[in-house]
């Protein structure tokens, strides 16, 4: 195979078949690409960073053990969003029998990343005040607001994450601009 | 409060993310009308605008001891194992040759087992010859009935026949061979003992003399 293409520029659903198969470094592959960005986004479902890297990493195990679960019909990163999202409803289900915390809005809020760089102070500002908005709004329009400006995936694909039509998506997101209209306003003219 | 999702239409919010209120028709600007104010509208899209400009938030830092963790796991879920593959392979060796040895064994002896079992049918035979036997010697004292077909009563036009006469005298007419046995051979005793001597005969006895 002189001409084989190189294994990190292989698609998603290419690489879950070389995993299936025995290929580490197509598992290595897709560590790289999809670990971060699931601690990141399971980090604004639960709010817990540590709780995060274990949630996601017990993802990857599943993913190691069980390949065949894939469906080689849905696309790879869409996948594995709706199985991110479910594993955090689930946590966030135990952790509030374990804990026998309930709150009204049905979802923990994202914290600040302690990573995060100081450097924008506005920015920091900007989105300690989108956090705080994002408190009052429901669970689903606090995902489909990570998931379209934070991960940036279009439409369709958070549609198909949470299993909802799109235009749900684009009702829900629509709304959600119109409750952060007000919140940000004042800081919109700040940043200008 | 929101309206019902099926009705809301779908094209309010790429107007939001790309439209200036001002480049909205008046039509779109009654539909619009339905969902929101011209104000609430404008921040709306200053608000996309914000948070589409915002930049992404850093990836966290994940501990490397999770990668090592989850190749460790991939690892030991898909190595190769060599030696259980080796010796499976000896196994289906010796399990072909075991087979081999049995086929071999079972050819070479099927003329002897067959001349057992030829040994086995004669001692059944002869058990059951023994068993005829006795039932043969219990049915010698047995009673044999014998139907025998009636006789035709013969006609007296056989009695009158002309020919019956004419055969016994060709038989009996030449005297020359006419065997008469002598008084002093009846007292001859060498058939005495079977009962077939000639003394026995009926006509002897009463008469002295018979012609055979």
């Amino acid at each position: 195979m002189l001409f084989a293409p190189n294994i990190a520029d292989l698609p998603d659903e290419k690489l879950m078949l070389l995993l299936a198969k025995g290929k580490q470094k197509a598992f290595e592959v897709l560590y790289e690409r999809y670990f971060a960005k699931l601690v990141h986004f399971a980090t604004a479902r639960i709010g817990n960073v540590a709780a995060a890297e274990d949630l996601v990493q017990e993802i990857f195990i599943g993913i190691i053990q069980h390949p065949e679960k894939f469906d080689t019909q849905r696309r790879f990163n869409t996948w594995l969003y709706t199985v991110a999202n479910n594993a955090c409803k689930n946590w966030y289900r135990n952790h509030l029998i374990r804990s026998g915390i309930h709150t009204a809005q049905g979802a923990l809020l994202p914290v600040a990343s302690a990573q995060s760089s100081n450097s924008d102070h506005d920015q920091q500002i900007l989105k300690q005040r989108i956090r705080d908005s994002l408190a009052h709004c429901s669970e689903k329009e606090q995902i489909i607001y990570t998931l379209r400006f934070e991960e940036e995936k279009p439409l369709h694909e958070i549609a198909e994450i949470l299993a909802i039509p799109i235009g749900s998506v684009k009702s829900c997101l629509f709304y959600l601009l119109k409750k952060l209209a007000t919140p940000l306003k004042e800081f919109d003219y700040a940043t200008k | 409060m929101q309206p019902n999702d099926n009705h809301f239409p779908p094209e309010l919010l790429q107007w939001v993310e790309s439209t200036p209120y001002a480049a909205l028709s008046p039509q779109q600007q009654n539909i619009l009308a339905n969902y929101c104010t011209q104000a609430e509208y404008t921040a709306m899209q200053q608000s996309y605008q914000l948070l589409a400009a915002l930049s992404p938030q850093p990836q966290p830092k994940i501990k490397p001891l999770h990668k090592q963790q989850l190749l460790a796991q991939y690892a030991a879920t898909y190595a190769p194992k060599p030696s259980i593959a080796l010796s499976l392979w000896r196994a289906a060796a010796v399990i072909l040759f075991f087979i081999s040895l049995g086929l071999g064994y079972l050819y070479s002896s099927h003329k002897s087992s067959t001349t057992s079992i030829v040994k086995t049918n004669i001692i059944r035979d002869t058990l059951y010859l023994s068993r005829q036997i006795a039932t043969v010697s219990t049915t010698i004292h047995d009673t044999i009935y014998q139907r025998v077909a009636p006789k035709t009563a013969t006609s007296n036009a056989y009695l009158a026949s002309p020919k019956a006469p004419k055969t016994k005298a060709t038989t009996t007419s030449n005297p020359d061979q006419l065997h008469i046995v002598a008084v002093q051979s009846i007292n001859q005793t060498a058939n005495l003992s079977r009962h077939s001597s000639i003394k026995n005969d009926k006509i002897i006895q009463e008469f002295q003399f018979v012609s055979l």
